[in-house]
């Protein structure tokens, strides 16, 4: 019979579809399983799934006596590069949410974010009460008020096809607020459903009494008003902070931070932008690796910032300031400095640096850069400056007295100020520049050290 | 490969094969009805259908060809 030598069409390709088809069902259905994570593990499954359906396929054909199909058909292989090609995709797609979480994969046209706000029932809390306030995603915002009120205004979002898509998304998401110990803690359930996860914004009212915890893993914090501590950790957001009446804690991942009008002590951790800080009463710490541009305006105790990179986490740049009428503002390549009213030490790589009117001790250790000191008075406390491949130039009163040791290797010493007791030598490539000038009384000492740069004592104009 | 496939033909594969036009359109029905009426839409079902498909020429490539009316 002619018809039996005829190929048979292979299951392999019915498999792959099913395959196909579970794989996308599945991801829809259960976005926790990660599909992405089980195909880089299990895709040798495939080569199985393959062997196995030539199998079936070469029994069958033996029992019908019919030819048996080829291992790989063409359109075989076509399916199977398109497999590879969706697989990778979900694999892709996966590590993109695990690295970034907050990127909505699903996006406009076919989805868009839609909203709904609810009030919860408000209650009275205890003056003093500690409120912990959580959301996986979403902004939080706190107002502290007068009163004892506790008002809690709730703002969801998702992404979906439709607003009706939408809200049944929405519809499990509650928030909750739990008593604990002393206080309150605020959060939504079941935030996360089989579709990702829905955003959750919260504006909290509280009695300006009341100490606040609030994180959020994607979103912004803004917080008014508060007279009790605050600890606040935006991973992915910015942080806005205005009158704070005791101390406030803020770690960021990435985003920047304002944190204005503060009674007690700011401590700033983590990574991120831009940083402006601004009055106030304690002391203002920045540690970590804020690479954008710091603003610290006023600050009554002690100033410190500590930009550290990397994995060895050693501090890259170091300014420590005591009691800042002024500012202190520094970006990728400068750093600007000026009224402080007691001692300041700048460390730093690469920067160029301007410092105006520190009443304190001065010390500057810079690689790579112009030095620029200057004193509207004359210097009362020592002076030290050393600086690698850079000038320094430093301006003072023409009626200061000081005693100067200024020494540039490969660079030159220029002095406005001309005393007898002034000497200028030269070793070799080295030129050194020491001496007395003024009163003996109480004369600061000033050291600068520099190389491949000159030394400039001015007088102002 | 000369598979022509005729409505026709009596033989078991092209008789399942057949079935796969009908059963598509089924599913698809039954798609946009469940879109309709429960909190699944045609995005999150979609893939049933490649299911559907796949079963049917699974099932297709099991069955004999004995009698197959192509040349």
């Amino acid at each position: 019979m002619i018809h039996n030598r005829q190929q048979r069409s292979s299951m392999f390709t019915g498999l792959l579809l099913i395959l196909l088809g579970v794989i996308f069902l599945l991801d829809r259905f259960d976005p926790s399983l990660g599909i992405g994570r089980l195909i880089r593990l299990y895709w040798p499954g495939l080569l199985i799934l393959w062997g196995l359906a030539k199998l079936i396929d070469h029994l069958a054909a033996r029992r019908t006596g019919q030819d048996r199909a080829p291992i790989l058909s063409g359109s075989e292989a076509a399916l199977l590069i398109l497999l590879a090609v969706i697989l990778s995709a979900f694999t892709f797609r996966d590590w993109i949410r695990v690295h970034y979480p907050n990127l909505d994969v699903e996006l406009p046209p076919f989805h868009q974010t839609y909203s709904r706000s609810e009030d919860l029932a408000p209650r009275t809390i205890s003056a003093g009460a500690r409120v912990s306030i959580e959301t996986a995603r979403g902004d939080i915002t706190v107002d502290g008020e007068e009163g004892n009120d506790l008002r809690v205004s709730v703002t969801k979002s998702a992404p979906a096809s439709t607003d009706a898509a939408a809200g049944e998304r929405m519809k499990d998401v509650t928030v909750v607020i739990e008593p604990v110990g002393d206080g309150y803690r605020i959060y939504p359930a079941r935030q996360d459903d089989f579709r990702g996860r829905v955003s959750v914004g919260l504006e909290v009212h509280l009695p300006k009494t009341a100490s606040v915890v609030a994180h959020t893993a994607s979103g912004n914090i803004a917080a008014t008003g508060i007279a009790g501590n605050m600890d606040v950790r935006a991973e992915h957001g910015d942080v806005v902070i205005h009158d704070a009446g005791a101390d406030v804690t803020a770690a960021l991942q990435r985003g920047d931070a304002r944190i204005l009008g503060v009674a007690g002590n700011v401590g700033l951790t983590g990574q991120g932008d831009d940083v402006e800080i601004a009055d106030v009463a304690g002391d203002a710490t920045v540690d970590g690796a804020f690479i954008g541009s710091i603003r610290v305006r006023n600050v009554a105790k002690t100033t410190r910032y500590t930009l550290r990179y990397g994995l060895r986490r050693l501090p890259w740049s170091e300014v420590s300031v005591t009691h800042l009428t002024g500012r202190l503002e520094l970006d990728a390549g400068d750093l600007a400095l000026s009224g402080v009213t007691g001692a300041a030490k700048v460390v730093t790589h690469n920067k160029d640096i301007d410092v105006e009117n520190v009443a304190g001790r001065l010390d500057i250790a810079n690689v790579h850069g112009d030095i620029k000191v200057a004193f509207a008075t004359p210097p009362r406390a020592d002076v030290n400056i050393t600086n690698d491949a850079g000038a320094v130039d430093l301006t003072l009163p023409a009626e200061s007295s000081f005693d100067v040791s200024a020494v540039s290797r490969s660079g030159a010493v220029e002095s406005d100020f001309g005393d007898r007791s002034l000497t200028t030598a030269n070793e070799g490539d080295t030129e050194r520049f020491h001496g007395h000038f003024g009163a003996k009384l109480g004369a600061p000492a000033i050291t600068i050290a520099t190389s491949y740069g000159t030394i400039h004592l001015r007088k102002p104009r | 490969m000369a598979d022509r496939i005729t409505s026709r033909c009596p033989c078991a594969c092209c008789r399942v094969r057949g079935l796969m036009g009908p059963l598509i359109l089924i599913a698809l029905g039954a798609i946009f009805l469940a879109d309709q009426f429960t909190r699944f839409t045609f995005g999150d079902l979609w893939p049933i259908l490649l299911i559907v498909a796949g079963a049917v020429k699974c099932a297709a490539s099991l069955s004999s060809r004995t009698g197959h009316a192509g040349v």
